[in-house]
């Protein structure tokens, strides 16, 4: 009968780590330059063996633990020996221990806290024990603690999300944020995040986010860490907004409050130097006067071309008076008198101080005056003045007749464009009600090179007619000392409109 | 008291005035006139010369024609010559509105028509 072969499996090779590789190293060896605290106790709890570095550790020589019950060590163990004697029952049991933070009361006073794992050897009945230095590490870790606790603490939200959008961690504060975007930790952020965390680790550089949430503002900055995920540092910046916009519109105010005290400023000026150069002037034209009546006593009777001349004179100087008077009327603008009127009637009272002239030359009058306006408070007797002017200048802009249109409009500014001919965007706000005037005539216009020397005090194109070129400067302080606005241009077709716009 | 002239005192520091208005006062001979330029020499000349009405500019370069009447007032040798205010200081205005007085003393705009400061003069003159 043929044997069954034997199969060995030739390649199969045996690794072998022979112990004799360290023929010089023994065991004790090991125990003494281990790089941790050994040491050796029996079932009963008594130090049989310890090597150098639990000597040094716990500061006591050999001889001073070889022998001794760890049960009785009150001194290094001050709180330790229940810990012990619990880790001893593990022990009697063949049960290894550990790690065990054990507070250690070292010779020289100080304590350290030591982790110790024990491993019984049953078949000797000791245990080996193991304790290793942990108070520079549990130091170390209360520390990273309390450095953590920076961020879970912060009031304003600190986030960190991954490059896929996972909220990698969101502190306390960030929950209403989270909330929004309706994730737990772990969860995935919104598009619109994911993909400013893309390009926050795209460039690596960081960038600065705002997002509103139930009526608060959040400033973020977005860092970029080793291209693995961002960290949020957000800011609560609301108040700081709001601060910005009451301070944006407190400075507007001030800059109208500004303009408005330049212009009562400039009318202050012009109030001192129209009353000096009146008195100035005044002063010579009285003395003109005195001299002409004189004269008229003193000529021969009958002269007649003396007599004409001297009434040429006393003419002069009474236009001349009448002209410094003018200029003191504007400059007495401060003493305006505002009550409520009704801006109809006073255009109506003012068509009929210049009735006698309408009629002279003609021209026909056309009314639109809206019901619903509302009074406004004003300086009836100026605005009188205002619109006799404007009437006037139209009458004389059609000698041979034509069209007078006068038109009042109420409106509130809103969303909508508005319907009237002109918009004064820059003084009026969304939501300020006006009342706009228009007065419309056909006649010749006003020549394009001098429109806009129109409102220059002492330009008249008239002055051979009387006219003093007061008129509209006067007009337009008038119309500005009633925080209005007063537009003068030719129409497409001839003729001049002056619009004229009134807070209501 | 017969042919006797009408003392009239012009205070005004604007000299050709003064001068004219004497010059016109005096054509009929009716006043004898007096002028005086600064508001300082007011007082002591009204004293010397003693006359029934001071014309008073008000606007004066040393001394307030107010002030001067205030003086005036307040010295029992002067306070009974009446006074005039003659002034170029004042707007239609309050021309129109201040029912020829100001500060409680009669006054006319200057420049003025003599025939009228004639017949203020007349109309406030100690008599």
């Amino acid at each position: 009968m043929p044997r069954k072969k034997r199969k060995v499996n030739k390649t199969k090779k045996k690794s072998v780590v022979k112990r004799d590789i360290f023929p010089a190293v023994n065991v004790n060896t090991l125990f003494d330059f281990a790089p941790d605290a050994y040491f050796i106790y029996d079932l009963d709890g008594i130090i049989r063996n310890v090597n150098n570095v639990m000597c040094d550790i716990t500061g006591y020589k050999q001889n001073e633990l070889i022998g001794v019950s760890l049960l009785k060590m009150e001194q290094l163990l001050p709180t330790g020996i229940s810990k012990f004697a619990e880790i001893l029952q593990n022990s009697a049991y063949g049960n290894s221990t550990g790690p065990t933070q054990v507070l250690l009361n070292v010779k020289n006073g100080k304590s350290i806290t030591v982790e110790i794992n024990t491993y019984p050897l049953p078949k000797e009945s000791i245990v080996l024990a193991i304790a290793r230095d942990v108070t520079e590490k549990n130091r170390e870790v209360e520390d990273i603690k309390g450095l953590a606790s920076f961020t879970i603490e912060n009031p304003q939200p600190s986030m960190r999300i991954g490059r896929n959008g996972t909220l990698l961690y969101a502190n306390a504060s960030s929950t209403p944020l989270r909330i929004y975007w309706n994730i737990a930790i772990g969860g995935i952020v919104p598009k619109e995040w994911r993909e400013i965390v893309s390009s926050v680790l795209d460039s690596g550089i960081r960038e600065n986010v705002e997002c509103e949430l139930d009526g608060q503002v959040f400033s973020f900055v977005i860092v970029p860490v080793a291209n693995s995920y961002v960290n949020l540092y957000g800011r609560n910046i609301t108040y700081y907004r709001k601060a910005q916009d009451r301070l944006q519109s407190a400075y507007t105010e001030l800059k109208d409050t500004q303009t408005k005290l330049i212009q009562a400023e400039k009318m202050n000026v012009v109030g001192g130097l129209a009353s000096g150069i009146a008195h100035e002037v005044k002063n010579p034209l009285a003395i003109i006067l005195q001299g002409i009546d004189f004269l008229y006593s003193h000529i021969e009777a009958g002269d007649r071309n003396v007599v004409a001349t001297l009434d040429c004179m006393k003419d002069a100087v009474e236009r001349a008076d009448g002209i410094i008077k003018e200029l003191l009327d504007f400059s007495s603008l401060a003493t305006m008198e505002m009550k409520a009127e009704n801006i109809n009637s006073v255009l109506e009272e003012s068509l009929s101080l210049v009735k006698h002239q309408l009629d002279k030359f003609h021209v026909k009058v056309t009314r639109n005056f809206s019901k619903e306006i509302p009074q406004i408070a004003m300086d009836k007797n100026r605005l009188e003045q205002v619109f006799v002017n404007l009437f006037m200048n139209s009458i004389n802009a059609m000698p041979n007749g034509g069209e007078l249109t006068i038109q009042t409009v109420s409106e509130t500014k809103d969303s909508k464009p508005i319907k009237s001919i002109y918009d004064h965007e820059e003084v009026f706000e969304i939501g300020d009600s006006r009342i706009i005037v228009s007065i419309e005539d056909t006649g010749s216009g006003i020549p394009p090179d001098v429109l806009d020397k129109i409102f220059d005090p002492f330009f008249t194109t008239r002055r051979a007619k009387g006219g003093t070129g007061l008129g509209l400067s006067i007009v337009r302080n008038i119309i500005d000392a009633h925080n209005g606005r007063i537009d003068i241009r030719n129409k497409k077709d001839t003729g001049v409109i002056s619009t004229l716009t009134f807070e209501a | 008291m017969m042919g006797s002239k009408k003392r009239v005192l012009i205070v005004d520091d604007e000299k050709d005035f003064a001068f004219m208005v004497k010059l016109n006062l005096e054509q009929n001979g009716q006043y004898e006139v007096e002028t005086v330029n600064e508001g300082s020499r007011a007082i002591p000349a009204i004293k010397t010369f003693k006359p029934d009405l001071v014309l008073l500019d008000i606007v004066m370069p040393d001394l307030d024609g107010s002030y001067v009447a205030g003086q005036l007032k307040q010295d029992p040798a002067t306070s009974d010559i009446p006074i005039v205010f003659l002034t170029a200081a004042i707007t239609k205005e309050e021309e129109d509105s201040k029912n020829g007085m100001i500060d409680g003393y009669p006054f006319l705009a200057k420049p003025v028509k003599l025939e009228n400061l004639v017949k203020s003069i007349e109309e406030h003159i100690k008599k």
